[in-house]
């Protein structure tokens, strides 16, 4: 806590940076827009928003091209990351690697491994075993309005599993798992960002037999809070229904994740907290 | 209009509201609240409680599209889940046919599914405030709702998939997909210092045309919802 006025101040700095920045792109006729935004980045639509999601200093009658953007568009950044998770079916950890375009396009890629309570090969249970993933991810802003981002996140990659203990014949496998849907980030306050959303997920299973391995939606809730220049904390819960090999596969995910991410370089503006 | 007509019209206008504007408006020394775009979008999450098929259940629900006409219509995808394992509902079922499992006459099923469609919702002002919106939202899809061996009973005695089971001791019929329809009411708050988020609260009516089962022959019934949406309001 004590760190926080700190924290406060830094803030203050970057967001000076943001009027400026902001001001600049209020001139820029391909990056300005009617606020609220569709994907074109661009002002606050109301100064009341900013006020109301704590961003210091706006007053309430305050001129849209002087509230800090949503997104501060900035120059190619980069993101490192690494998470751990606990689920109802396994136990994991990840390193992710993020980077974010001057519109706010982010690409990037991710691997996990875990240790499995739970998994089916083939429709057959898996009570012990592992499981390593790896996937691309982008996330393509769609709009931008108040201190929220909007964006679609789209995911495709593979996860390789293997099995200690199973009635499967089989005691490994392979899948093609994908993901995609609307993603929201609330910049709630300079130092808080919540996140909430919803995927669909799409898993194939390849090999022994191509079979659906998932088929569902997860509701996402996250939080997300700077604690560095540099350094991002965030916490994440998701949790939705799935159906896979004709009823004999996962019937359900509830997973809590926590995990930092560091950005290279200089963020500018808004510190780098929309994944 | 059929879905492949309602399909491509939600397409164009998902390309429409996804396209960057061009123009930008004169800043004002003092900005009033600027009107809802002619094309916006929102995300909604929330929660619910059903009755459906004669016995209580919850399961997170969640939509998303486009908004038309200032924000007074939204198009898009929606739907909710019912997931078996948060769900401790049992149905005791005898089996068809007189079947037995490990030794017993009767069976605890316990049930999950959901519903995924198109999403269509006038959005209304409340007369007399400002702080209120009125929802009437309409999906139309698949629904689909199913009963399952669950616990140890997924440990088959003789070491066939579950499912094979089910299949055998609920004559073919252990869940039903087919066409679905859920009918709401819902209630937004609309907050004027951040109108960009909609808290709200709901009613329902959810039904899956031709649901046929052995263990229930509807799967239809209320429920409520909680939720909150963020969009171009």
């Amino acid at each position: 806590m004590s760190s926080l006025p700190r924290r406060a101040r830094g803030w203050a700095v970057r967001r000076g940076r943001a009027l400026g920045l902001a001001a600049a792109l209020a001139a820029h006729p391909a990056l300005a827009g009617d606020p609220p935004t569709l994907a074109s980045g661009g002002p606050v639509s109301d100064p009341s928003d900013a006020a109301a999601a704590g961003l210091a200093g706006a007053p309430p009658n305050a001129a849209p091209a002087s509230a800090p953007p949503t997104s501060a568009p900035a120059g190619t950044l980069h993101a490192l990351g690494v998470q751990g998770g606990w689920s109802n079916v396994d136990a994991g950890a990840g390193l992710s690697y993020r980077v974010r375009l001057p519109g706010g396009t982010q690409f990037g890629l991710d691997a996990r491994y875990a240790s499995l309570r739970e998994g089916y090969i083939s429709g057959y249970a898996v009570e012990s075993g592992a499981a390593l993933a790896g996937s691309a991810v982008a996330m393509i802003p769609w709009a931008r309005f108040g201190p929220v981002d909007l964006d679609v996140r789209l995911s495709a990659g593979a996860r390789a599993l293997d099995a200690d203990e199973t009635r499967s014949p089989d005691r490994s496998s392979t899948a093609l798992t994908t993901d995609f849907g609307p993603v929201v980030n609330v910049h709630a306050a300079p130092w808080l960002t919540l996140r909430t959303g919803w995927l669909n997920v799409v898993n194939l299973q390849l090999a022994p037999a191509t079979d659906l391995d998932a088929l569902g939606q997860i509701v996402l809730a996250g939080v997300a809070v700077p604690v560095g220049d540099r350094l991002l904390a965030h916490a994440d819960f998701e949790t939705g229904g799935l159906f896979g090999y004709d009823g004999d596969g996962g019937k359900y995910l509830t997973r809590v994740s926590v995990g930092l991410r560091w950005v290279l370089g200089e963020s500018g503006g808004r510190p780098w907290t929309t994944f | 209009m059929n879905i492949a007509h309602i399909a491509s019209l939600s397409a164009g206008l998902l390309a429409l509201s996804l396209a960057p504007r061009s123009a930008r408006a004169e800043a004002a020394p003092v900005a009033p609240a600027p009107a809802a775009p002619a094309v916006g979008a929102f995300v909604g999450v929330e929660w619910r409680g059903m009755a459906l098929a004669d016995h209580l259940s919850h399961g997170p629900g969640f939509q998303a599209g486009v908004l038309l006409f200032g924000g007074h219509l939204k198009l898009g995808l929606a739907g909710f889940a019912r997931p078996g394992p948060i769900n401790p509902a049992t149905f005791d079922v005898v089996p068809a046919g007189g079947a037995t499992y490990k030794g017993q006459q009767r069976v605890a099923l316990r049930s999950d599914g959901g519903l995924v469609g198109l999403l269509v919702a006038p959005v209304f002002d409340v007369p007399g405030t400002d702080a209120l919106a009125l929802e009437l939202p309409v999906i139309v899809g698949q629904g689909g709702f199913g009963f399952y061996l669950s616990g140890d009973d997924r440990e088959t005695p003789d070491g066939r998939k579950p499912s094979a089971w089910e299949n055998e001791l609920l004559d073919g019929r252990d869940s039903s997909f087919a066409l679905g329809l859920d009918l709401g009411v819902r209630l937004a708050f609309k907050p004027a210092s951040a109108r960009w988020v909609r808290p709200y609260v709901g009613a329902h009516y959810t039904t899956v045309f031709g649901y046929d089962t052995y263990v229930k022959d509807a799967y239809a019934g209320f429920g409520v919802a909680a939720g909150v949406q963020f969009g171009t309001f």
